[in-house]
């Protein structure tokens, strides 16, 4: 069962029904037991992994929160981390090991039958997994006490609206919100519900119906003129935003009318005007993940090579951004533009910072706009090599792009629905961007007013929403 | 606070089954018009989108002096075009006086064909024949149940389409484009075509269609619609005299079929062609032209009783 | 080191690393507040700081430094 699936939306009412109805205390366990039911229904062998991780996650943070001996918590946090990443790094990176050794031992001559072996990758195994990780980390920094209930533990890691593809939250967070459960209040389920349904109108109006057309355009890569191949490249980004963007306002909608706060994980990320406000308006909570138990020690641990420091950590903490995305040498790549371009904006940064104040182009809007440009160009560039399916595949689709010009492939049936919703989305991030209390639909103070834009949306998702693919593009992270 | 929520949400549901039924009335009326229920049609055309490029249906009316109805899907298969056919000749009932019935060998492969075109048959779910087709063949029970409770959904974007050409009562073909050669080429090497597949269930399916037609007391006009050289002479190559053999036994073997196979060099040009099978501007216009054309010469529009 | 003395001096480093001459340092200050302070400049001035002031912070210190105030704390602890 995925948010868009009918079944959820049986599932979703019931669950809020009964949440309510339960007392206080048979909340968290009643979360728990929706959690797994949720997942069982997705993928039933694999709910065992998520218990071993959860047991795991439980026991490592028992024994460092038990002993005062400094070393012995270290080891305990390493163990306890390379105990929780085994298995993501198993399901997720065996096969194409498995598959370079066997391409490398038939390289040297030596053909040694290895079996190639594949296998269905855990759903959210990658979102549980770093949740882990931080919630250990941060009971080793002392940033958040060990929390000796297993079911919060528990419900932590597979709490429905978030397990699938996050956003990936903190333990901090979300512990003691799960102390302090209420019944849903009138206006949590009233905020939850409108962000659910702009959740919905970003996933199946702009995601599935631009995925259509970049989805058949990438897969045909050879048959595509480089103008086709340019305007995909130009709407896998919001196609992007929309699934991942939709699907967490989904999530975080949910939560809210069960009385959860979760993290946000988009911020208008089309209106940055330089690559690291980007990555703060761009999977925030993925980002911030990486900053906080990647990026951080690793710039500290390195900070006596100054500015080299610096870009070292930056690459490296977006090559394993790029690993995290795919084991794949093209998402590799795509984590090492993001580190570069970022590397030499955190560089050159004092002189550009000079350099606008001298010209006072900070509140020039043609700057800003040109700067928006330019990320957005390098940000669809480095998707052109997350998107296609190898490096020589991205290598063809920019040389066409630079050289095959012509009329580009436009299914305009298929589009039209798609661009009308994005350029409703855009336009209502604009909005929010720059006239933030002046234009309200949602939240505007006539009821009229509020009822027809729910009306309106709801029709646009039904008459526009192309429901048939179940599957968001970060499903099998 | 609880009943003030419930009070709001009834409110609000009672708001979107009102405009729920609205839209999907006016959305339905323009497809009964794009499709041409409810006009007292005399001629019907039944097929796929090949029938929707190939026909210029007000050249038709206006040269034939006839009202002329187009019951085309994307994809139809040859049990789809039954469903279709039986339930335009039971809403019309005694009207329809000849089918236009569209056949190529595409029509007797599976793919280029679709197997869901039941999809596009959701707003006449209500009708018994319609209904009774598509729980046959949804496979989820939870669209089923969607489209049946929320009209609006029965709408997908080339029914939508549909409904507005409808209410604009154009159906111009509008792909100026000229077929791609090098690139059909290519892709042809990749997905081949079925060979025509001539089945006992594909006979028996195009002969209901006819018995049905001749019980309405209509006229069959088996119409072979013109495709690309390159599909007809390489890739059909080796199967098509069977094909044509087959449909010529059709008007042997039933007294009031006629044929009419415009599949001839003259339409086979590429530059008629917006693709391998579809006609584009061009073609449309020169494919009408001589439809008319043969249909006069066919003698059975002046009087109604069919001729050979 | 008195906090005075701490504060003069991270308030010519805050101008210098996130290169705005008009910030004026406060003990509730966090990267809101500046436009230029974020991850990436956060390291730098961390650098910078114990450069200028002859202190080493630990990784737990930085998880714990919020705002400025934090900051100032973990320095004078140092210095004492």
């Amino acid at each position: 069962m995925t948010f868009t699936s009918f079944i959820f939306l049986i599932f979703f009412p019931v669950v809020l029904i009964l949440f309510n109805l339960i007392p206080r205390k048979g909340k968290v366990w009643f979360l728990l037991a929706a959690s797994y039911f949720f997942y069982i229904i997705l993928q039933p062998i694999y709910v065992l992994l998520l218990v071993g991780v959860t047991f795991c996650t439980y026991l490592f943070t028992r024994a460092m929160a038990n002993t005062e001996s400094e070393k012995k918590k270290q080891r305990l946090l390493v163990l306890g981390i390379i105990s929780i990443i085994l298995p993501l790094f198993f399901f997720k990176y065996f096969v194409i090991i498995n598959k370079s050794v066997i391409s490398l031992l038939d390289n040297l001559g030596l053909h040694i039958a290895l079996p190639e072996i594949s296998f269905l990758l855990p759903i959210g195994i990658s979102f549980y997994t770093f949740m882990a990780i931080g919630y250990l980390a941060d009971v080793y920094n002392e940033d958040v006490e060990f929390e000796s209930n297993i079911g919060s533990i528990s419900l932590f890691l597979s709490f429905f609206p978030i397990i699938l593809s996050g956003p990936i939250e903190r333990a901090g967070n979300m512990f003691p919100q799960f102390k302090n459960f209420h019944n849903s209040s009138y206006d949590g389920l009233v905020a939850g519900a409108k962000m659910m349904l702009w959740g919905y109108f970003m996933k199946l109006c702009v995601a599935n119906r631009l995925g259509i057309y970049v989805d058949d355009v990438f897969s045909h890569i050879q048959e595509y003129n480089g103008s086709t191949l340019a305007f995909a490249s130009i709407l896998y980004p919001f196609q992007l935003y929309a699934d991942l963007g939709g699907y967490s306002l989904i999530a975080i909608g949910v939560a809210r009318c069960l009385g959860i706060r979760v993290i946000s994980n988009f911020n208008r990320p089309f209106f940055a005007t330089s690559m690291s406000e980007f990555w703060r308006r761009w999977h925030i909570s993925l980002i911030q993940w990486l900053t906080d138990y990647i990026y951080t020690p690793l710039s500290f641990t390195l900070k006596s090579w100054k500015i080299w420091g610096i870009v070292s950590a930056l690459v490296l903490t977006f090559l394993i951004s790029g690993i995290w995305h795919g084991a794949a040498l093209t998402f590799i790549i795509w984590g090492l533009i993001q580190g570069v371009f970022l590397s030499i904006e955190a560089a050159t940064q004092k002189s550009r910072s000079r350099f606008e104040q001298r010209k006072k182009l900070k509140k020039n809007p043609w700057y800003l706009f040109i700067c928006s440009v330019c990320v957005f160009v390098i940000f669809s560039f480095s998707q052109i090599f997350g998107k296609s399916p190898s490096i020589k595949d991205a290598l063809t689709v920019v040389g066409k792009i630079l050289t095959e010009w012509g009329t580009p492939y436009l299914n305009i049936t298929e589009l039209s629905f798609g661009l009308i919703a994005l350029a409703i989305l855009l336009l209502n991030d604009f909005s929010e961007e720059y006239f933030a209390s002046s234009f309200k639909l949602f939240n505007n103070k006539y009821i009229v007013v509020r009822y027809l834009s729910y009306l309106i949306l709801v029709f646009m998702i039904i008459i526009m929403g192309e429901f048939g693919g179940e599957k968001f593009i970060y499903f099998q992270f | 606070m609880r009943k003030k929520f419930l009070i709001k949400l009834l409110i609000f549901l009672i708001l979107f089954l009102l405009i729920d039924n609205g839209i999907f009335l006016i959305l339905k009326k323009g497809l009964d018009k794009y499709y041409g229920f409810g006009k007292n049609s005399e001629i019907l055309i039944i097929g796929s989108s090949v029938s929707i490029a190939g026909y210029y249906i007000p050249l038709l009316q206006s040269a034939l002096n006839m009202k002329v109805a187009l019951y085309a899907q994307i994809g139809a298969s040859l049990e789809l075009r039954y469903v279709m056919l039986n339930h335009f000749l039971k809403s019309n009932t005694g009207k329809v006086k000849i089918v236009l019935y569209e056949v190529s060998p595409i029509m007797l492969s599976y793919k280029g064909l679709a197997t869901n075109g039941y999809k596009l048959l959701y707003p006449y779910m209500e009708d018994s024949v319609i209904n009774n087709y598509i729980v046959t063949k949804e496979a989820r029970l939870s669209n089923y149940i969607m489209h049946k409770y929320i009209k609006t959904s029965r709408f997908d974007n080339h029914l939508l389409k549909y409904s507005y050409l409808g209410y604009l009562g154009f159906y111009s073909n509008v792909k100026n484009l000229i077929i791609d050669t090098a690139t059909i080429a290519k892709l042809r090497n990749k997905e081949r075509l079925e060979h025509i597949l001539l089945d006992s269930l594909k006979i028996k399916t195009i002969e209901q269609s006819i018995h049905l037609i001749h019980e309405n007391n209509a006229h069959t006009i088996l119409i072979n619609f013109p495709m690309t050289n390159f599909l007809k002479n390489s890739y059909f190559k080796d199967d098509y005299d069977q094909y044509l053999s087959f449909l010529q036994g059709l008007v042997k073997k039933f007294p009031d079929v006629s044929f009419i196979d415009l599949n001839i060099n003259e339409f086979n040009d590429y530059h008629m062609f917006s693709d391998e099978v579809h006609l584009n501007t061009k073609g449309q216009k020169k494919f009408t032209e001589a439809i008319c054309s043969e249909l006069k010469q066919l003698r059975c529009i002046y009087p109604f009783t069919p001729t050979q | 080191m008195e906090q005075t003395q701490i504060i003069e001096k991270l308030t010519s480093i805050f101008r210098e690393v996130f290169s705005d001459s008009s910030i004026v340092l406060n003990e509730t200050m966090t990267t809101d507040d500046v436009e230029n302070w974020n991850s990436l400049t956060h390291m730098m001035m961390i650098l910078k700081v114990e450069e200028a002031l002859n202190v080493k912070f630990k990784l737990k210190e930085l998880n714990k430094m919020k705002k400025v105030g934090d900051l100032i704390t973990i320095i004078s602890s140092k210095s004492e």
